[in-house]
């Protein structure tokens, strides 16, 4: 009995918790569906609901290629989430389970990056980049990405949190280096690995800084800078449009998110070690 | 299993004396692993700070390069008070740390004790996408619409509460708001992180914390703390790392004010870089910045791996 | 180790899809080059509005296809700087930029900027007849004149005909002096109902409103030649002194107002009057339509005078500047202002006296009202940044000063005495 109750409890909670965060959303869907002079006047159910802002993403012109934006968006992103989910997974698992020289030195330079702004990054990377040619290309918007020092070190974490038994027991097998990495290291870490993959996807996906300098023509936007672009005006921002874009925009991550959900929850317990 | 152990012991740990050409090689074969990420890592990480502290190093404008060596000078002039860079950069230090101290405790508290609720909750698959989707909101649209939410006057909020607080206007509200939109905004992004850690403990760690009653919290502190270790020092860095590089919301929710009390270093070092074109200074600003948060950074590393370990 | 070949085979693939892309991409533009043939590109960057001004491009890039051909990239006004930065350090600029006047300055001072006079003779634009005078005189660094005005944004009064109605004042006079807009917002206050006459946010829009004040009660932000800080002087006191009255002493506006509120109580019919840049001008017109009136502010101080927001032009000395480009930037200039009508279709102020003296122009009745301010209105010192980033202290100290945490006297002389030690890091 007192566990049922406490399941309808924790229910309860929650709901609630979701509540508190869905309220904000609720403005967004509301102020997406308003027009600009009725944005912030206060009615959470717009007394004159209006789809044209969604409409105007359909009818995009050619200024503004909302849905190449999209594709150059979720092909980006996805591209440097694969990649950095590959390399990371294989430096981290060195870093956390091999031993070879100056394996320490390499964790602590990994680390030590994370530390520095981006602003101080800004140009050096731009320059070295327009040295090579390649602004305003997809290799601009994948690459700086690739080096994800973040991944490695979520991953260094997992991987410590792996229990020695299982890779001494392969050892044992005399399994090779490389097997150890993709036959177990990887399938116990899924959770992580999607983790990770799902985050650099969302912040790829979500960057603007650097997307907005590197690329110059209209075709090579992402999607958040082109969502910027088409709902920040000089002195005021376009709010129905702004929100209307926002909520078309988060669609892939949600996507993502719902189709990572799976692999999110596979404990150890379910991967099961062959 | 002993005997097992030791085997495995040799196999990876060989004594130094005897490095013969297979521990070479064996050694060569553990660093292939990290190549691909070192070359992306030396490409546009390690190239790009370097240029860096090379503009650190030199009075430097962003339109003409160098404009002369400026040696540690520019490092200097930010610990002489009498200049305008020492005194935003401490002034921006200062309001950062204020953030960050009252940020972090809650972005690693919060999402650690939902994470543990909703791993054990029914109808997880429903709450946690809810509890994630702020996360993959940008910038723009979060403070867009806080900025609206913590309107003094008929703002959504206040209108919710039938109060008058001056959210965005005053302190301690203004630190208050922005704390309050970050955690909304950045919360989910921590909980899928620990959740995914949480996948990784035995199935008895959780069967034990799933007891019910104040048992269960117990455990959750006295079992499934510690052995999330690992996976709480990486949050507690991370978040510390994000939260020193507020920027946005300052910037769009309360513009720095009231006076300038939610001015961010980050904030202070964009201007100077970008706008008073003093890149050299601006550069020194951000490896200064970066020292102070690896030292912070490292302290917290080895304080919440090992604090916990006995 | 067949393993790890296949992952480099993966990997290899990956880049292989990724180089195809971006080749393609490339090739794309290879090929626009070539089929317009090959006409000098001319690159303009821009933070400024767009509404009209990509028509206004296109046409002329058809005007004088295969000769010239403008590329227009704009970009969000906040993100100008490091935009424009990052280019310029990789020596890959734009040839010409629109921005705010004095962020000009920077890349004037570093030699970075061409003289504007010689390419607008290129373009047979006569800078005296055609620019009204505000705009155009005040606008030299050392004596040598770097940009042009692309469009105006001057600060403007609104208020709300209806509110005026209901408080018994007549909706067609909005107040002409001090006394009556506090006679008016009194009347039009009822603070207990949450009704405001007039909201006076501690921070927006004072890099507009503060400006205004302070010239209508006969004073200078600063002195551009000699650097000096001047917004401290009686006339600022007076200027701070009435904003702050209008929340404290008279009560016609409400305490702690946030970012926004101003418009946005406004658009809800919970403020009566607005004080604050053109920028508003097209929603509150969707809004209210009629029921909106628009005027040059009220008397305040002692005089009439605005503080005109802008857009200028500036054409970077980049290494690939030839004669042949500036002179298609000249052409581009004077087809730009023969043009500016269709700015004036799109919200956009021109200033062009041709086009604001024409009759066509007097199908935009609001623009009208608005145009009547560039002929008393004032721009800001030409100091680098003035009022954008360098103005941070002034307008921090003033919000803390409206927060009624400082004196408004205390407030300006803070501000001041720390601007003064910024002038001397700023380019000069």
């Amino acid at each position: 009995m007192t566990r049922k109750y406490r399941r309808v409890l924790v229910i309860l909670l929650l709901t609630m918790i979701s509540l508190l965060i869905l309220y904000p959303f609720a403005w967004m869907i509301s102020t997406s569906l308003k027009n600009l002079t009725d944005a912030y006047n206060g009615q959470l159910i717009p007394s004159h609901p209006t789809f044209a802002n969604f409409l105007a993403i359909l009818n995009a012109g050619a200024d503004t290629p909302v849905l190449r934006w999209l594709f150059n968006s979720i092909f980006v992103s996805l591209t440097a989430a694969v990649i950095v989910m590959i390399v990371d997974s294989m430096a981290a698992f060195a870093l956390a389970r091999l031993q070879f020289f100056g394996r320490t030195f390499i964790f602590y330079l990994v680390i030590a990056s994370l530390v520095v702004p981006f602003i101080a990054l800004l140009i050096p990377l731009y320059v070295e980049f327009a040295n090579a040619n390649l602004l305003d290309s997809y290799w601009v918007l994948i690459l700086p990405y690739t080096a994800n020092a973040f991944g490695v070190f979520l991953l260094y974490q997992f991987f410590l949190g792996i229990p020695k038994e299982l890779e001494e027991a392969a050892y044992i097998d005399g399994i090779s280096k490389f097997r150890l990495w993709s036959q177990i290291m990887v399938p116990l870490s899924i959770p992580a690995l999607t983790t990770l993959g799902l985050l650099t996807f969302m912040n790829v996906y979500n960057d603007f800084f650097w997307p907005l300098v590197s690329t110059t023509s209209v075709a090579m936007r992402t999607l958040t800078v082109g969502v910027q672009i088409m709902a920040v005006g000089q002195y005021n921002t376009n709010a129905p449009l702004l929100m209307s874009l926002t909520l078309f925009s988060i669609i892939p991550m949600l996507l993502a998110f719902l189709f990572a959900q799976r692999q999110l929850t596979q404990g150890i317990a379910t991967t099961g070690i062959k | 299993m002993a005997i097992q152990e030791v085997a495995v012991q040799r196999s990876i740990r060989m004594p130094r004396k005897r490095i013969t050409r297979r521990v070479v090689f064996d050694q060569i074969g553990s660093f292939l692993f990290v190549v691909p990420f070192l070359i992306a890592f030396i490409l546009f990480i390690g190239y790009p700070i370097v240029y860096g502290i090379y503009i650190s190093l030199n009075h430097w404008n962003p339109i003409v390069g160098s404009m002369g060596w400026a040696g540690l000078g520019q490092y200097a002039d930010l610990f002489n008070m009498q200049t305008l860079a020492a005194q935003q950069f401490w002034d921006g230090l200062k309001n950062t740390s204020i953030f960050v101290v009252i940020s972090v405790p809650l972005l690693v508290l919060i999402p650690l004790i939902l994470a543990f609720i909703l791993y054990r909750s029914p109808l997880k698959n429903l709450f946690r996408p809810i509890f994630f989707f702020p996360s993959v909101l940008s910038a723009t649209a979060v403070t867009s619409v806080w900025t609206w939410l913590l309107q003094t006057q008929g703002g959504g909020i206040n209108n919710l509460l039938g109060l008058n607080i001056p959210w965005l206007v005053e302190q301690p509200w203004a630190w208050i708001s922005i704390d309050m939109a970050t955690i909304w905004w950045s919360m989910g992004f921590n909980l899928v992180i620990i959740y995914a850690g949480l996948t990784q403990l035995p199935a008895s760690t959780l069967e034990a914390a799933a007891i019910d009653g104040a048992r269960s919290m117990r455990m959750f502190v006295s079992i499934v703390i510690p052995q999330l270790r690992h996976v709480i020092a990486f949050v507690v860095v991370t978040s510390t790392i994000a939260s020193f590089n507020l920027f946005a919301q300052s910037l769009l929710m309360t513009g720095g004010g009231p006076g300038s009390s939610t001015e961010s270093l980050s904030m202070y070092i964009y201007n100077q870089g970008f706008n008073a074109m003093h890149m050299g200074s601006a550069s020194a600003m951000s490896y200064l910045m970066g020292l102070v948060l690896a030292i912070v950074s490292f302290v917290q590393y080895r304080l919440t791996r090992e604090g916990n370990e006995g | 180790m067949n393993r790890i070949h296949q992952l480099a085979l993966a990997v290899l693939s990956i880049s292989a899809l990724l180089g195809t892309t971006g080749i393609t991409a490339s090739a794309d533009a290879a090929q626009v080059h070539r089929a317009s043939q090959a006409p000098m590109v001319i690159n303009f960057w821009s933070s400024g509005p767009t509404q009209g001004i990509t028509t206004i491009i296109s046409n002329f890039n058809k005007a004088y296809k295969g000769k010239y051909q403008i590329n227009f990239r704009s970009f969000p006004y906040t993100n100008e700087t490091e935009i424009v930065n990052s280019a310029l350090s990789a020596h890959r600029g734009p040839d010409m930029l629109e921005e705010s006047l004095t962020p000009s300055a920077p890349y004037a001072y570093e030699g970075l900027e061409m003289p504007i006079e010689p390419i607008l003779q290129m373009g047979k634009v006569n800078p005296k007849a055609g620019f009204p005078s505000a705009m155009w005189n005040g606008t030299q660094v050392k004596g040598v004149h770097y940009v042009v005005p692309m469009a105006g944004l001057p600060t403007l009064f609104f208020w709300n005909k209806t509110l005026f109605k209901q408080a018994g004042l007549n909706p067609n006079q909005p107040p002409r002096n001090q006394a009556e807009f506090i006679k008016d917002a009194k009347a039009l206050t009822n603070a207990k109902k949450g009704q405001w006459g007039y909201v006076q946010e501690p921070a927006w829009p004072n890099p507009f409103l503060f400006p205004s004040l302070l010239a209508q009660f006969g004073g200078k932000e600063a002195d551009p030649v000699t650097r000096k800080i001047l917004f401290n002087s009686q006339a600022g006191i007076k200027a701070l002194t009435f904003e702050y009255n209008t929340i404290y002493k008279w009560k016609v506006s409400p305490v702690n107002a946030s970012a926004n509120e101003n418009y946005n109580l406004f658009l809800s019919g919970k403020n009566a009057m607005v004080m604050d840049g053109a920028y508003q001008y097209p929603p509150f017109l969707t809004k209210f339509g009629k029921n909106l009136g628009v005027a040059l502010l009220p008397v305040i101080g002692n005089k009439e005078a605005d503080f005109l927001g802008q857009n200028y032009l500036w054409v970077f000395r980049n290494p690939s500047m030839t004669t042949a480009k500036q002179k298609g930037i000249g052409l581009f200039l004077k087809y730009y202002y023969d043009h500016s009508m269709t700015l004036a279709a799109g919200g956009i102020l021109p200033v062009w006296v041709p086009t604001l003296h024409s009759k066509a122009f007097l199908k935009y009745p609001a623009l009208v009202q608005e145009s009547k301010a560039l002929y008393t209105g004032f721009l800001n010192p030409l100091i680098p940044n003035w009022g954008t980033t360098t103005g941070t202290y002034l307008y921090q100290d003033i919000n803390l000063a409206l927060l009624n945490k400082l004196s408004p006297q205390q407030a300006l002389t803070q501000a001041a005495q720390k601007m003064q030690q910024e002038m001397a890091t700023l380019l000069h």
